[in-house]
């Protein structure tokens, strides 16, 4: 991806809080992210926070090979299916 | 009667229609079937009611309300999609499958009691289990084998609580929140394994990835949403759905950020959209139930159109790993479209379907004051946006070039994923097309400058992050550990003990009797062989079946003595009958 594509999403970022602030409307606002400007840290942190928070629970504890369970399964049953009479 | 006319009757009737059809004419039905299953369910009014009594019991085969026509429209609208899209298929049983799991799955939505609810409710999983094992891979044979059990276990829960409404008096389907009847737990249960809901998620995301190209598209479509369905009508409101909900969102979409096979990102992405409606099912507000449906209803259009996008990069290339693919949107610039126009249906982008709905379900839940549901589930659609419109789309359809080249696809293909694009935009833009279906009235306006410029500003920061991010994204082939390492691993084990214990049994058996049979045969051959024991001991011929072969010479008697033998039995028995026959 280029540049040109990160700065447009900056650009985006910019004139739609500028837009939120223009149009505010206090009714809304339920909660304090419903300010101008709120959700794009939410995007940006919330981003940022998956990815590592992903990567980081994958790594440590959850992936494995893609072949994991099939070769388990036949050391299994090498194991376990002894005797075969034919 | 058309008003009344039930369209799974349409859909089984097809499916049986298309089984004796050759491959074109099979086309023609393929399409008009479904088609007047629409027109079947577009032209039923709200009331309509078929009933009958069977075995004793009165069944109530089609009831219609509002809830029940919005979910039996869109099944429909997905059969003819999915249809069209499988259009080039050349097994028959392919697309009966398909049919029966759409008669299925509106059978269970226009169903007015437990019994005739349930017997739909299997038939969708009997049959879609052959949109699995179609694919005849070594996977999909296994995966399947383990959706139907995992399907099986939650539709006996569901028939235990079916029985226990059904025994107590309350064989209608309705509310069962705050009753406190002893059915709500099996029923939720059982409901809770088709709509995915964690732990009990784990049959989706092992299944789905392993369907045909065509079959999965049904499947990401049907199983879960009729759960929604059966979650609106008869557990409106039940606090445990709130959290299972919100928690099933970012399960779906942390998984998600780790998947690496493009159909199985999709398939976590499922669960975290059901998530939105089984929490707004939760939320249990009249503004709640309708995102729910709603979010359902957008939700049907666009991740069938993923996972037709996704089917056709399958089709085209034969591979099913980001890590595999790029570079192929100038090969197949229609497929990388229609799949953006899903990825931004999913994410809530204005203009698109996704954005009319997940908004009622998020404001539902700010207007119900839950500041932790409305936050979690706004994060849950920045994940979203993450791993189907920037990860999936650029490493799939740009990203490095790997020097495939894709086959095209067939026409009926595009021309699947063009009306669903079509659909997708046609409720982004007209909301009020599908706001005025919805089962309640709803006093909402998507289109505001606030809410507009939000979501462009969440979706900008999302994207902005992401480019950041790019160089430190991982990109190899892996699986993540999920619920389903339970039944395949320590429970895999166990039973492969138990298999392993039954079958020593076995085998020891099979050798003692083997082999008492072996010492016994030579005495059936030969009943003389009795005698030259008793004469001359073991050890002599008898026992090991050698030299005891049947000599005539040495034990046979002379022939004359068999016929004198003979005589002797005809004239006793001349005797016997003449003096029966003189005697009176």
């Amino acid at each position: 991806m280029t540049r040109g594509f990160f700065y447009l999403m900056v650009i985006l970022v910019v004139f739609s809080t500028l837009l939120e602030i223009a149009f505010f409307d206090p009714h809304h606002v339920y909660f304090p992210w419903y300010l101008p400007g709120f959700d794009a840290l939410i995007g940006f942190i919330g981003c940022t926070a998956i990815i590592f928070f992903a990567k980081g629970l994958g790594k440590r504890f959850l992936q494995r090979q893609e072949t994991y369970y099939e070769e388990e399964e036949e050391n299994i049953l090498k194991k376990v299916m002894v005797g075969n009479h034919d | 009667m058309i008003e009344a006319l039930h369209p799974s009757l349409i859909l089984v009737a097809t499916a049986a229609i298309i089984l004796l059809l050759p491959h074109r004419l099979r086309q023609i039905f393929l399409v008009a079937g479904p088609l007047l299953a629409v027109a079947a369910v577009a032209h039923m009014s709200p009331g309509t009611l078929v009933a009958g009594e069977v075995l004793g019991y009165k069944l109530v085969f089609l009831k219609a309300d509002a809830l029940s026509l919005v979910f039996g429209l869109i099944f429909s609208i997905m059969s003819l999609l999915g249809g069209v899209y499988a259009l080039h298929v050349t097994r028959r049983g392919e697309h009966m499958a398909a049919l029966l799991y759409a008669a299925g799955s509106l059978g269970v939505v226009f169903a007015g009691d437990w019994i005739t609810l349930f017997f739909f409710w299997e038939l969708m999983s009997i049959s879609s289990v052959f949109l699995i094992w179609y694919r005849n891979t070594a996977r999909s044979l296994k995966a399947g084998f383990r959706y139907l059990l995992v399907h099986f276990f939650g539709g006996n829960l569901l028939l235990l609580g079916v029985l226990l409404l059904v025994g107590s008096g309350n064989p209608a389907v309705g509310t069962l929140t705050g009753t406190g009847h002893p059915a709500f737990w099996p029923v939720l249960l059982g409901v809770a394994v088709n709509a995915a809901i964690p732990p009990l998620h784990a049959w989706l995301t092992d299944a789905y990835p392993e369907g045909t190209v065509t079959g999965s598209v049904y499947l990401s479509a049907f199983t879960t949403k009729v759960a929604v369905y059966v979650l609106v009508r008869v557990f409106p409101g039940a606090p445990v759905l709130l959290w299972a909900g919100t928690i099933m969102a970012l399960y779906g979409v942390i998984y998600a950020a780790m998947e690496n096979n493009i159909r199985r990102l999709l398939a976590y992405h499922i669960i975290s959209q059901v998530g939105y409606m089984v929490a707004a099912v939760g939320i249990g507000t009249e503004m709640g139930l309708n995102g729910s449906v709603a979010h359902a209803y957008s939700h049907i259009l666009y991740k069938s159109l993923l996972f037709m996008g996704t089917g056709a990069v399958i089709y085209a290339t034969g591979r099913e790993w980001m890590t595999e693919l790029g570079g192929i949107a100038r090969f197949m610039p229609f497929t990388a479209l229609f799949y953006t126009v899903g990825a931004l249906s999913i994410s809530g982008a204005p203009l698109f379907n996704g954005f009319i709905s997940k908004s009622v379900v998020i404001s539902a839940a700010a207007k119900s004051g839950l500041p932790a549901v409305d936050f979690l589930l706004t994060l849950a659609s920045v994940g979203t946006f993450l791993s189907i419109g920037l990860k999936l789309l650029y490493f799939t359809f740009f990203g490095e070039d790997q020097g495939i080249k894709p086959r095209p696809l067939p026409f009926n293909m595009h021309l699947a994923m063009a009306m669903n694009s079509l659909l997708c935009l046609l409720y982004g833009i007209f909301p009020g097309l599908l706001y005025s279906r919805l089962p309640y009235p709803l006093e909402y306006e998507p289109y505001t400058v606030d809410h507009i410029m939000s979501s462009v500003q969440l979706l900008a920061a999302t994207a902005a992050a992401f480019w950041l991010l790019l160089p430190r994204l991982d990109r190899k082939i892996v699986i993540s550990l999920d619920t389903d390492w339970v039944y395949r691993k320590p429970l895999a084990v166990l039973l492969y003990l138990v298999v392993g214990a039954i079958t020593g049994l076995r085998e020891a058996l099979y050798r003692c009797l083997s082999s008492a049979y072996v010492k016994v045969t030579p005495y059936f051959a030969n009943p003389y062989l009795f005698m030259s024991f008793l004469r001359s001991g073991p050890g002599e011929g008898a026992g090991n079946g050698e030299g005891a072969a049947y000599d005539p010479g040495r034990y046979g008697q002379p022939l004359g003595v068999n016929v004198s033998l003979a005589a002797v039995v005809i004239v006793a028995v001349t005797v016997f009958l003449l003096w029966r026959s003189t005697t009176p």
